[in-house]
This record gives structure tokens, sequence and C-alpha cells, in this order.
């Protein structure tokens, strides 16, 4: 149920990065008997729902952010060179372009899309154990 | 949480930001390649190199090469000198196996001064620089740490620098030193990935694996890592900026 919830909100990104999303969350489904084990937590369909609902989203928000960190960090380091846009075939990328613009946009409302939704904090959870604890305490 | 809810506004989200998704699903692969050359930048400039880009399109701009195709001399590149001694590393660089007369594509090649032409020569067509030109390579993936990923590697560094696979170990090659032939991931390690790199070093491969790679940029960009190709130890607990599950093998793609 829930990985066609994941499957609903990636509906609109691009077919690579939806099936970024939807695998990744497919992948975390596969393994949920073993994180639920790790966890020392009884299966619960419910809470396995949960579990790879959030996996899509933080599959969602490594992309968003990775690839902004990534652009923003090389932008940044490059300044030393004296080098202050990237030209990627016919797409030219500084900080005053439209790109840019819509990664850092992109990043900053997925940010307050989840603080909205009390989800600030999960995205950052490094392990599916810790996030299968966090669900079951009733965040 | 109420997942109807929630996946109601990331919907939103995601039609909203339709252009964005667009630029990403496009350059996101370029990208990461563009992060591999600043890393190495980085590196080099993090062990006493002083660096320069060198641009086809003047100062100002660098030209990201995309592809296996198109000469060298319309990209950008980037020239490292120290002590009077230069080397330089260039993006997407054709070059000759160790093996064989194949010709591979690297995503950066780091290379002896001089090899790479710096203009179009009409009358002899360019093909690839010399295997022994090739000092060290970095590839980079948007993918997890996994075990296939990690053979697939070697056996790239076998066909185009197999002395890194074996003993005497190559010298001038470390953290402190030149870098030697390099996997940038953006993921993690997983499954039991961490245990055959830990493993190298004893037997005689010489190889680095750069997990989380935008983590490490970011810890560098914070001043708690020295080169973002090698972890400090400091740095190790910083904040991820996007995934870092270690626990379970999960690929990213």
């Amino acid at each position: 149920m829930s990985l066609e919830l994941v499957q609903e909100f990636a509906q609109q990104l691009p077919f690579r990065l939806r099936e970024d999303v939807v695998g990744y969350a497919r992948s975390v489904q596969a393994a949920v008997p073993d994180i639920f084990r790790e966890a020392g937590i009884t299966l619960d369909q419910r809470l396995a729902g949960q579990l790879v609902f959030v996996a899509g989203i933080k599959k969602l928000y490594a992309i968003c952010s990775g690839t902004f960190w990534i652009l923003d960090n090389s932008l940044h380091s490059l300044q030393h060179t004296q080098t202050y846009e990237v030209k990627i075939g016919s797409m030219r990328i500084s900080r005053e372009s439209r790109e840019y613009e819509q990664l850092r946009d992109l990043l900053n409302d997925l940010d307050n899309t989840l603080a909205e939704q009390r989800l600030g904090e999960i995205v950052h959870v490094s392990s599916y154990t810790e996030t299968l604890h966090w669900l079951r305490d009733g965040h | 949480m109420d997942i109807n809810v929630v996946q109601k506004a990331l919907g939103d989200f995601t039609r909203k930001h339709r252009a964005a998704f667009s630029v990403i699903g496009e350059r996101q692969s370029q990208l990461l390649e563009l992060g591999a050359i600043v890393g190495v930048e980085l590196h080099y400039r993090s062990n006493g190199y002083r660096s320069t880009v060198r641009s086809p399109q003047g100062a100002g701009t660098f030209v990201v090469k995309t592809s296996t195709r198109g000469h060298p001399s319309k990209y950008s590149s980037i020239v490292f000198e120290k002590d009077g001694a230069q080397i330089e590393a260039h993006m997407n660089l054709l070059v000759r196996s160790a093996q064989d007369d194949g010709i591979y594509c690297v995503d950066v090649g780091i290379v002896r001064p001089g090899v790479v032409p710096e203009k179009v020569n009409r009358k002899v067509k360019w093909s690839c620089i010399p295997n022994k030109s090739l000092l060290s390579l970095v590839e980079a993936k948007r993918l997890t740490i996994y075990p296939m990923l990690l053979a697939q590697f070697v056996g790239i560094v076998h066909e185009i620098k197999p002395r890194f696979l074996r003993n005497p170990i190559p010298k001038g090659f470390g953290r402190t030193l030149q870098l030697p032939p390099t996997l940038i991931a953006l993921g993690p390690f997983s499954g039991n990935s961490k245990v055959i790199v830990d493993a190298y070093k004893a037997r005689g491969i010489t190889i680095w694996i750069a997990e989380n790679f935008d983590v490490r940029l970011a810890a560098h960009r914070k001043g708690t890592a020295r080169s973002p190709l090698y972890w400090d130890s400091a740095a190790r607990s910083d904040t991820p900026l996007a995934d870092n599950e270690t626990e379970s093998a999960f690929a990213l793609q």
C-alpha cells in the first residue's frame, strides 16, 4: 500500500528519478523483515508501510539535497580559481542562474514541506532501525 | 504521521517543482562528475599544490566535458603545480589500456603535463593519451558502494593502472600525496563492502574508496575535513546532507 503512495508522489518526476525513488523504496520493502529483526520489534504491517513510505521520502530528499550541495560546493570551491560559472552542454550554471535558484528553492521548499509534516528530522536519521523506532514512538 | 496528508503534500511539491526536477534528471550524473574533478582539485590544493583552471572560453567559466566525444582542448582542465613540478586533471579522458590496444574513458584522468593537446591539430586525429602518461584516475557513481561495484572498479584499475593492485605499493600516493585510483560514490558502504575495502591494504591494493561524497564535500567546506576525498576523524560524525544509511544493502539507484 505505501509503495503505491510513493509511486503516486513520484509520478510527476522524470522517469529516471521516479525509478530511483520507487526502486529505493522497493529495496527497503524487501528488507523490512531484517530491519524489524535488527530493531527488536515484532513485524507490524502498518509500521512496515510507514517505513517504506519514509524510505521514498528519504531518497527524494537525498536526490534534492545531494544535487544542490554538489553544485553549490563545486561553485564555491572553484571561486578561488576565479571561476564563477560552469557550462554543462548548453546549460550555464552560476549562483545567479535560473537553474541554481530552481535547485536551491527546491531544497528549501522540501525542507519546509517536511518540517510542516514533522518529518524534517527523519530524513537525517542515519539508520533504518532508528527510523523504525522513531515511527513506533508515534511520530 | 498521516501518510495520506504527507503523500498529498509531496505530490503538490513534485508538481510545483517539475522544472527543477527536470534539471536534476538531465544533469545529475554530469554534476557528480563535476563534483569529482572539484574533489580532485581540493585534494591536491590541501596537499600544497597551486591550481589553475585552464578554460577554452577564457577565465570565469568551467566547461564540463560530459562524454567520451569531443576534443579535450574544447573543455576545461585543471593544472596543478608544486615545487616546479606540474600535473593536470581532465574530465572524461580517453586513455590506452595497460593490457592491449583498447581505449577506455575515465571520469577524471590525472596526467603528466602536456600529454593532452591544447589545440586541435587537423592533420593528426587525436585518439587517446598513452597509458604511461596517466598517473591516476577517478570514477564517480551515484550509487551506494556494494561488492560488485568494488569488483568492477578493481577490474577498471586492472585494465588501466594494474601496478596499483600489487606490491610494492606505488610511491607518492595517499592522503597527503598524490591521489591513488579513486572511486567516488554518493552512497555509503553497504552489505559487506567495507570488509572488502578494509582488506585491500594487506592485499597490496592501493585504491581509494570515497563513499558519501556529497557529505565529504560539505564537511570539507565546513572546514572539518582537509581533503574531501579523505575523512578526518572529526568529520566522520558530521551531519549528513543526504542519505547515509549504513546497515543494510540498499542500492541508491
